[in-house]
């Protein structure tokens, strides 16, 4: 029990770091391709607490609020995410769990955004909801080829049945491509930073925050990286434990930064018929692969 | 759908340089667009009216920030015209060196624009660091970096430096050998021709009409450059040739760019290499009591966008009595601009006005 | 250029030419002919209005409007004579009710072109429909590029009289 509540309060934290040093790590990574020198890998961190101290305009309760809900629900997600082999409030069905949790950053950014009535925010609300739509099938399909594979809806289940033997990647390759094809797009990377696209939308959603709700949103986005490539890990490379665990994910986190470097980013109409097209039909035929064998 | 009127610039990221654009979308679409110009008005051609000659000479450059030599060009140009002085043929060679270096800074910064534009950070810092080190020339050429005040009337300000032409040589190979860098990365990039192709779309007769020049128009097929229909500087003693496509698109017309900045890379070792020795300047009267003959001219050089003009206007007297700049981003930024961002998406918004290569401060002067 | 110098006095009444140096053929027109002549001109090719200028000559009282056309090229890779000509087309209308008509009938990109010199020199375009303001931010009393305009006059005159705003301290917005 002890352990339990231990664990509750320090995985968030763990996860906190990661995702800031991804962040930081993900600057200094690029502007290496630039041929820039890049900031200090801690600047991220650095300027969440300058952020912290500095005034911020409120546009009405439900906009503080929309921010707090996206923040928590990321919080809750990471607690449901095994990280090797911690996994607090794992249950039987989790997996399921994650499924709807995922929803709720998104719908907290939509309330407050709403609230601002800036028409950036609005378009970038409304581009949110559709490229959410666009990747939420192949990603669904993914999870449901590694659910119908090991039978279970525990992804604890799912990480000790890789452990025990080979990884799922090898048994289920088109869902894993499948789902590292759209990891850009839940990131919200290039070429899928459409939602952000500073040039087109002024960074969209994020227009109207300043002092503590930008802070907020850059932890939520810290959050956010380490649960998207933290569920790669566990559902395809077979988790491990806390150092492994941390080396597959920096992996997939550079694979998707040198995808970032090279592309250009798409238009949204673009993006969804990318999504439903080869992403999404490679995890249905992985998806019906799974179920026949 | 709600309509909305939104915004873009100029507090935009998404726009480059002091320019407005007044949209109405409806969802994602543009129903109209009102370009809005006057954010960078500083009434050059008035205060022109108000200094001689020479205190002219470093006014003029700073009418365009992105590519001012040409500017200092056509200022030179009309006041030789009228004041009948020859240039020097060492000084010819020079102008056309400065004028094609700095188109190649220009086009670099065009990159930098529609690449940044795109999303696309790499190619955009790779296109910065080379204008980058063509500035490096220019601060050993002419001691500035941004505005060089370099091409005066009557010649260049001063010759050559000793070693600049290895160490441009040497420049050009650096630029000409990342080309391929370019072309893997962005021109031939699959979703930059996703993103371009078919965007900002321009037929021949529309372009006539409206009155484009510049590679929007070579975009269309219509091979007009100034430098060959009227050759100045020494362009009709070098070879060159002027790049078209047919299309009309933000894609040709990104790709006009890339090789005219090869054909710039040409032209300038051409120069180079045909340099004759001799004076750079030729004396003008002493310039605080210059007084230019009665007359009037229209001038014309091709910009890195397209066709600069300057109709200048003498009453005799040691200041112009008139000035007038005609720029190639004021039928782009204004009427093209609107026209082709109708029924356009939010997203094409920057594609099409960088395509354009829109610059505000020619606009507002 | 000869032939179409005749070609202009032959078929408009009241026009003077003249020859600049390289290619340049000045043209001063009354004011009813010029809107004819361009269109003429358009017809025959020379299809690319660079230009709409404007010179204010004070001491005779008139607004001087100066078109320059040239032309764009007809055929690739052959560069015609006649394609090297500029023609400066100008007429001069009246300071006190400067009054013209519109060309955008005639060529589209007059617009902004008629929409500046509206705004600087008070120029009124009949039929020109979007005669809003353009560069300036707000109403002057003499239009500002008139010659008796002064710029210096008016900076002392407008912002000398804006008095300096005192910081105030300890007070947060």
């Amino acid at each position: 029990m002890i352990i339990k509540v231990i664990s509750i309060i320090v995985l968030p934290l763990i996860a906190l770091i990661i995702g800031f040093f991804f962040l930081g790590l993900s600057r200094k990574v690029i502007a290496r391709i630039h041929r820039r020198y890049g900031p200090p890998i801690s600047q991220p961190l650095i300027d969440v607490i300058k952020l912290i101290n500095q005034e911020s305009i409120s546009h009405g309760k439900l906009f503080d609020m929309g921010v707090i809900l996206s923040l928590a629900g990321s919080v809750i997600l990471v607690l449901f995410i095994p990280f090797g082999g911690i996994a607090p409030l794992a249950t039987s069905g989790d997996l399921l769990v994650i499924i709807y949790l995922m929803l709720l950053a998104p719908l907290g950014v939509a309330l407050s955004g709403g609230e601002a009535a800036n028409p950036n925010v609005s378009i970038g609300i409304s581009r949110k909801m559709m490229l959410a739509l666009g990747y939420e099938v192949p990603f669904l399909f993914s999870l449901l080829a590694v659910m119908t594979w090991y039978k279970t809806t525990s992804l604890v289940e799912v990480v000790k049945a890789q452990q025990s033997f080979l990884w799922a990647i090898f048994y289920l390759p088109l869902p894993a491509v499948a789902y590292f094809m759209i990891l850009p797009a839940m990131l919200g990377i290039r070429p899928f930073d459409i939602v952000s696209a500073p040039q087109e939308i002024a960074s969209g959603t994020a227009v109207e925050y300043g002092g503590r709700y930008l802070a907020l949103t850059t932890i939520q986005h810290a959050f956010h990286i380490f649960i998207d490539i933290a569920l790669f890990v566990n559902l395809f490379l077979g988790g491990g434990n806390l150092l492994t665990f941390f080396v597959k994910m920096l992996v997939v986190f550079l694979l998707g930064l040198f995808i970032n470097a090279v592309f250009p980013r798409l238009r949204i109409d673009q993006a969804i018929k990318y999504c439903w097209k080869w992403p999404a039909i490679l995890a249905l035929v992985g998806l019906i692969i799974a179920r026949i064998i | 759908m709600r309509e909305l009127e939104l915004y873009f610039g100029p507090q935009h990221l998404g726009m480059v340089g002091n320019f407005s654009i007044t949209l109405k979308v409806e969802g994602d679409q543009i129903l109209e667009a009102h370009a809005n110009p006057g954010w960078l008005h500083r009434g050059f051609e008035k205060l022109m009216e108000y200094r001689t000659w020479i205190q002219n000479f470093p006014l003029v450059c700073r009418i365009n920030v992105i590519e001012p030599d040409s500017m200092e060009m056509v200022y030179a140009m009309a006041v030789e015209k009228l004041a009948k002085i020859e240039v020097p043929e060492r000084a010819n060679y020079i102008r056309a060196i400065v004028l094609e270096l700095s188109r190649l800074a220009s086009h670099l910064f065009g990159c930098w624009a529609y690449a940044n534009m795109l999303g696309f950070d790499t190619v955009a810092q790779w296109a910065m660091y080379h204008r980058d080190l063509i500035l490096d020339l220019f601060e050993q050429l002419t001691g500035a970096r941004v505005y060089h005040i370099y091409i005066c009337p009557g010649g260049v300000r001063r010759d050559l430096p000793e070693g600049f032409k290895e160490k441009a040589l040497n420049t050009l190979h650096t630029i000409g050998g990342c080309i391929p860098d370019y072309d893997a990365t962005f021109f031939n990039n699959r979703l930059f021709y996703e993103r371009a192709k078919g965007i900002g779309k321009i037929t021949r007769e529309e372009a006539k009409e409206l009155g484009v020049t510049g590679q929007i128009l070579r975009a269309t097929g219509i091979n007009f450059d100034i430098r060959k229909v009227e050759p100045y500087a020494v362009y009709d003693k070098v070879d060159f040739e002027i790049p078209t496509r047919e299309d009309g698109d933000a894609y040709s017309r990104v790709w006009i760019i890339r090789d005219e900045m090869i054909q710039s890379v040409h032209t300038i070792m051409q120069c180079l290499e045909k340099i004759p020795e001799g004076e750079v300047y030729k004396r003008v009267p002493n310039p605080f009591k210059w007084n230019i003959p009665k007359g009037e001219t229209y001038v014309r050089v091709e910009s890195s966008r397209g066709e600069l003009g300057l109709y200048m206007v003498s009453n005799g007297k040691d200041k112009p009595y008139r000035v007038h700049f005609r720029t190639p981003s004021y039928p782009h930024g204004l009427l093209v601009l609107e026209k082709l961002l109708k029924n356009a998406s939010i997203a094409d918004v920057g594609n099409i006005m960088i395509s354009l290569y829109v610059t505000a401060p020619e606009i507002d002067r | 250029m000869n032939k179409l110098k005749k070609e202009l006095k032959s078929s408009f009444k009241g026009i003077r030419t003249g020859i600049l140096e390289d290619n340049r053929l000045a043209v001063s027109a009354p004011k009813d002919a010029v809107l004819p002549i361009l269109s003429f001109l358009k017809n025959k090719g020379y299809e690319h209005l660079s230009l709409i200028s404007c010179v204010d000559w004070i001491e005779e009282k008139e607004l001087e409007l100066v078109y320059v056309i040239t032309s764009y090229l007809q055929k690739n890779d052959e560069y015609a004579d006649n394609e090297r000509l500029h023609i400066l087309l100008k007429t001069r209308i009246s300071r006190e009710n400067p009054e013209f008509k519109t060309l955008v009938p005639i060529f589209k990109n007059a617009e902004p072109y008629e929409r500046e010199l509206h705004e600087l020199f008070g120029i009124n375009f009949e039929g020109n429909k979007r005669l809003t303001p353009l560069l300036l931010e707000r109403a002057y009393k003499i239009p500002p590029f008139r010659k008796d305009f002064n710029t210096r006059e008016y900076v002392k005159e407008k912002f000398d009289k804006i008095s300096f705003v005192e910081e105030k301290k300890n007070e947060r917005a």
